[in-house]
């Protein structure tokens, strides 16, 4: 069954860019129809209830999000399509939600489709786009929700959930609460960039930690920190001030 | 401002110490105001007191005081020893030989100090001689000797031979008979060797008197007559006499009357000749005396006589006393005993006179003694005074030059800050400029990723199309304009027509984009040098950019941008002109997912024009207006650009 399409975008050019490259290399998709602002987008998906929506991030008259907010249920999958990375792509990586750069690279294109497509095949319930829209309607950053890409699939948790997580060459091990531990194929560095406003810090080379689950801070060099689940991480000498700062703040 | 003020406390300071410094010099000046009423010197002072010195021993001290504080304030060292010889002097003439010895002494020790090696002798030797009259007969040889020894390193043989003498003079006078005959000898070989007369016959007559002390009366008979024969070649009468009398002597201590008497008459013949009148009356007496002992009354009492009328006439009491005592004795001998107590009478009278008239001399002299060591006591006083301000003078001359040091130090303190401060803040300053340089390139040369990656997009797009040509077309526009750009964005002004052609592609490229939305024109006044006229590279570019995109997309119609650049006095004016949505409404249009994206482009360029305002002192300005003011919509940019008349300004 062919995967159900819209593309939103204010530019002529880039919706006939994606048009032409989704017509000759990904065969699995019908696009349905093409929208020029959020308006017509949200008409659109109404209509066609869409598989997937290419959504422009930055247009005139509201952007994707502002979409997003007035769509009721959400249903479909989204491929945000966007000029530059910047602050939009952090809430995108903790919902693990699917997006690809401008200029459009046709392998980045397929890969997002056939993504998409082997999820819905295996009738997996979980979206990403609604992930991405509960959280942005989550004030309390804690309990927003962090989609883990695992070897065989994804899972989603609260943030408040993570007490911490370990560096493992280029692998990461997140600790959470209930004893539980999973290793995630990305590097640390990328969750540090992607937590850094949910209140983690990276206290040393090999440790990001939630600074909600610090229950005790042992002085010394760089001293020590005593997690809600009684594990012990070292602080590195020179991060010794950024975490006091965060205590402090 | 922080400088203005640090001057001005250092110079308050500075006034206020000088002032000090002023101030203690002026406490010193009443003391030292004998100057002002003098126009007399040293010299001329001593001369005049030289001269009143015998006459008038008072006025000679009043010139010596003023002499002396003249050459004390002044530090006149040679005129203060000079003052001291006058004053030793005039001591030495008053008989006050200690005072003569202190006096010459404070002069003696003065030339040593001013190195005045002739006045030194000279006034060693007056300073023995005080010594000696004095009876100190240990110090005045020590002198002698000092001086013998000064004048031998100076190879004065005229002094060596003076000192000599002087030397020997003391040993006849201590009874030192063998050294002082040795000395003596020495001396009159020399003053033969010089064929000095006088002093050949000085040398006998000494050596004579030696002999006597000897009781060498043979010897010193030959000694005289060789200063005799001496003085009979030289013709010296004086000589003669002298001779004559120390031969007589000699006779007289040899009994030998006879010849005694004749030459007490040949005596008595040269003091007539030269009018010698108390020898004359001395000889007089001699001769009476003589004849008297020979027992002839006659001739005895004709001499006598003579030499009582003549002292009477001359007043010479102690002969007169004398001679009548030896008339007396001649008449008693006669047995005339009522001449001989007439005699003896007179003999007593003129002796009481000669007593009194000593007394008198003598408390003349105590009475003059007195005023004169009173007055000497002033001077003293003087002297101490003079001392006592020397040594203030000399605390206050430390003082002072201790106070100067502060002043110096101060200022030294005070330039070091100064030139320190100034020296950090012209650091700061160009550190300031170095950094601002640096903001001003990191700044300039951005253009708005957005257009970038847009660019990219267009291009994709025509790829998406298969349309090779224009994909390539726009492809090398893009290049072309990014290529300007990097190329000048390291200078700080370009040229217009660089500047022209970077807009020119700018606004083609996205005119491409926005085919539809607007269309463009970009006039230039042909009064305007395009490679004359300089202009910060970049800088209009970005309100285009914003006309572009924040009010001409948004417009339902197709919508009109102008760009004009002309000459506006000494500036260039800029207008981008465009009649789009306006700034408030495409405010409006925003949702709060968007609003906090500002244009960074905006923002760097007013940053970048206040910094070349600031770098360069240049009034570059921009000024934003709707076009249409009661709707609002459309915007009119202006920029003033100053027009700097040198071209290159690299950064």
């Amino acid at each position: 069954m062919k995967l159900k399409a819209i593309i939103v975008d204010d530019e002529e050019a880039s919706r006939d860019t994606l048009k032409n490259y989704l017509g000759r290399y990904c065969p699995d998709v019908e696009l349905m129809a093409q929208a020029d602002s959020v308006k017509k987008g949200i008409e659109a998906i109404r209509q066609h209830q869409p598989d997937i929506v290419f959504l422009d991030v930055e247009m005139p008259y509201g952007n994707a999000f502002d979409l997003l907010e007035q769509v009721q249920d959400i249903s479909f999958e989204t491929v945000f399509v966007t000029a530059f990375s910047n602050y939009a792509l952090k809430a995108l990586n903790l919902s693990a939600s699917y997006y690809i750069l401008k200029p459009i690279e046709i392998d980045e294109l397929i890969a997002a489709v056939e993504k998409i497509k082997k999820h819905k095949d295996e009738h997996k319930e979980l979206l990403h786009t609604k992930i991405l829209i509960e959280n942005i309607h989550t004030d309390n950053k804690q309990a927003q929700k962090i989609v883990l890409p695992l070897l065989d699939g994804f899972e989603v948790i609260q943030v408040k959930d993570i007490i911490r997580c370990e560096a493992q060459d280029n692998f990461t091990d997140f600790i959470l609460t209930g004893n539980r531990k999973v290793m995630i194929c990305r590097t640390l560095k990328h969750y540090e960039i992607m937590l850094e406003d949910y209140n983690f810090v990276r206290v040393h080379k090999s440790h990001l930690i939630n600074v909600q689950h610090v229950t005790k801070y042992l002085k010394g060099k760089g001293g020590q920190l005593i997690m809600s689940d009684q594990s012990y991480v070292d602080v590195s000498p020179n991060k010794k001030d950024v975490l006091m700062l965060r205590f402090i703040g | 401002m922080i400088y203005t003020r640090l001057i001005f406390v250092s110079l308050l300071l500075f006034c206020y110490l000088f002032g000090y410094s002023q101030n203690k010099k002026n406490k010193v000046a009443p003391s030292r105001s004998y100057r002002s009423n003098q126009e007399v010197n040293v010299p001329l002072l001593l001369q005049k007191a030289e001269t009143v010195s015998v006459k008038d021993p008072k006025v000679a001290l009043d010139y010596l005081e003023q002499a002396l504080s003249i050459s004390l304030q002044e530090g006149d060292k040679i005129g203060e020893a000079n003052t001291y010889v006058v004053l030793g002097n005039l001591n030495a003439k008053q008989k006050l030989f200690a005072q003569a010895v202190n006096f010459y002494t404070k002069a003696l020790v003065l030339y040593e100090i001013e190195k005045q090696t002739t006045l030194v002798l000279k006034t060693r030797k007056q300073v023995g001689d005080a010594y000696e009259k004095n009876a100190a007969y240990d110090n005045a040889l020590e002198q002698y000797k000092k001086g013998l020894k000064e004048a031998e390193d100076l190879k004065d043989s005229a002094q060596i031979l003076s000192f000599k003498n002087c030397m020997a003079n003391i040993y006849k006078l201590q009874g030192k008979n063998e050294e002082a005959l040795a000395l003596y000898k020495e001396v009159l070989t020399n003053e033969k060797k010089q064929n000095n007369k006088s002093g050949e016959r000085k040398a006998y007559d000494n050596m004579g008197d030696v002999y006597l002390q000897q009781n060498k009366v043979e010897a010193a008979k030959d000694v005289y007559q060789s200063a005799q024969k001496s003085a009979r070649e030289d013709n010296d009468q004086e000589g003669i006499s002298k001779s004559y009398e120390n031969i007589a002597n000699t006779y007289k201590l040899e009994g030998k009357t006879a010849d005694e008497l004749e030459l007490r008459k040949k005596k008595a013949e040269v003091s007539d000749q030269t009018n010698d009148d108390e020898a004359l009356a001395k000889d007089y007496l001699e001769i009476g005396q003589l004849y008297q002992t020979q027992q002839k009354p006659t001739q005895a009492m004709f001499y006598l006589n003579k030499s009582i009328a003549l002292s009477k006439e001359k007043g010479l009491l102690e002969v007169e006393a004398k001679s009548q005592e030896v008339l007396s004795d001649v008449y008693k001998q006669q047995q005339n005993f009522p001449k001989a107590l007439e005699h003896y009478q007179l003999y007593v009278q003129a002796k009481d006179s000669l007593l009194s008239s000593r007394e008198n001399k003598i408390n003349n002299i105590i009475s003059f003694n007195d005023e004169l060591s009173l007055k000497q006591k002033q001077i003293a006083l003087l002297e101490k005074d003079m001392q006592l301000n020397e040594t203030t003078i000399q605390l206050l001359n430390e003082e002072k030059s201790f106070f100067r040091l502060v002043i110096y130090a101060l200022i030294m303190g005070l330039l070091i800050v100064l030139v320190s401060s100034w020296m950090v803040y012209i650091n700061a300053k160009k550190r300031r400029i170095a950094n601002q340089s640096l903001i001003l390139r990191s700044l300039r040369s951005q253009m708005n990723p957005h257009f970038i990656f847009n660019a990219l997009n267009s291009v994709n797009n025509f790829i998406s199309k298969n349309d090779e040509r224009s994909a390539n077309k726009y492809l090398s526009d893009f290049s072309k304009l990014m290529r300007t750009v990097m190329e000048n964005s390291r200078y700080e002004f370009i040229s217009l027509s660089t500047e022209l052609s970077i807009l020119q592609l700018y606004l083609s490229l996205e005119h491409a984009r926005f085919k539809e939305k607007f269309d463009y024109s970009l006039t230039v006044s042909e009064e305007l040098s395009l490679e004359q006229t300089q202009i910060p590279p970049m800088l209009i570019q970005p309100y285009i950019e914003n006309a572009i995109w924040h009010g001409l997309r948004y417009k339902e119609e197709k919508g009109l941008l102008t760009v004009s650049i002309q000459p506006h006095g000494e500036e260039l004016l800029v207008t981008i002109e465009d009649n789009g949505i306006g700034r408030k409404k495409s405010a409006e249009l925003k949702t709060h997912n968007q609003k906090d994206k500002d244009s960074i482009g905006l923002k760097n360029t007013e940053a970048r024009i206040a910094i070349i305002n600031e770098l360069y002192k240049t009034n570059m300005r921009v000024r934003l207006e709707d076009l249409d003011r009661t709707t609002g919509s459309g915007t009119k940019v202006t920029v003033y650009i100053t027009q700097t008349p040198s071209a290159n300004y690299e950064a």
